[in-house]
């Protein structure tokens, strides 16, 4: 049976390159026949919802859009999933960031520490952190 | 023992020595921990028991860092293979 990495991801995508190391890690772990399970927790569950347009004024101007537009992984999250990934979130920092029951994007599932963070442990070999803190 | 550093903080070589005790110890560097692989802070590194360093290629051309030769330079295939094979403990400071 090959082996299982479970990434606890804990960063949010537009602080950090956490998110972009965590999905190029997880692709190249499917495509070496290894398993991938992700927790989106903490900030980490912002990269959880389908995006919805912005409403009302928007001062960013479009140079710095593009810039931060980089971070935005949410479509390779998408991919791995596709891939395989199992990939969870955490609705108990989506509560605190006003974000729960918004829709998730394709792939991803709704979850919890006590039972789907659980499971992930439970069915992994190996677990890494991705974190600030 | 492989740390997987991913960035810079002042107690990271105090957790080092804490957490790896007498195992051998190597460290993986990524995003901003490259910084650990420049010949001026990998001393610090050396000085907590770190044998072997590894630093993401994609880190350090992104940072456009020059590394310490002592460095192994390492893409994606074989970050997996350090986290999933290579060592049976992953430490993630």
């Amino acid at each position: 049976m090959a082996k299982t990495l479970c990434i606890n991801m804990l960063s949010g995508y537009q602080e950090t390159d956490d998110p972009l190391f965590m999905v190029n890690l997880a692709a190249t772990a499917l495509k070496k026949g290894y398993g991938v399970k992700i927790f989106l927790y903490g900030n980490g569950c912002n990269m959880a919802n389908q995006e919805k347009p912005i409403e009302g004024h928007l001062a960013i101007v479009e140079r710095l859009k593009a810039h931060m537009d980089i971070g935005k992984i949410g479509g390779k999250l998408d991919e791995l999933a596709q891939q395989g990934a199992q990939i969870e979130t955490c609705h108990t920092t989506e509560y605190g960031r006003g974000t729960e029951a918004e829709p998730y994007r394709e792939g991803v599932k709704w979850g919890d520490v006590g039972q789907s963070f659980v499971g992930q442990l439970m069915t992994s070999h190996v677990l890494i952190t991705l974190s600030r803190g | 023992m492989l740390f997987l550093l991913n960035k810079t903080q002042p107690d990271t070589c105090e957790l080092i020595r804490l957490l790896g005790g007498e195992e051998e110890k190597e460290a993986l560097l990524i995003e901003d921990a490259i910084f650990y692989g420049t010949e001026f802070m990998l001393p610090t590194l050396r000085e907590a028991g770190v044998e072997h360093v590894y630093a993401a290629a994609d880190s350090v051309q992104q940072r456009s860092v020059a590394l310490s030769p002592e460095c192994e330079v390492v893409d994606y295939d074989r970050i997996v293979d350090l986290i999933m094979e290579d060592h049976e403990k992953i430490v993630c400071i």
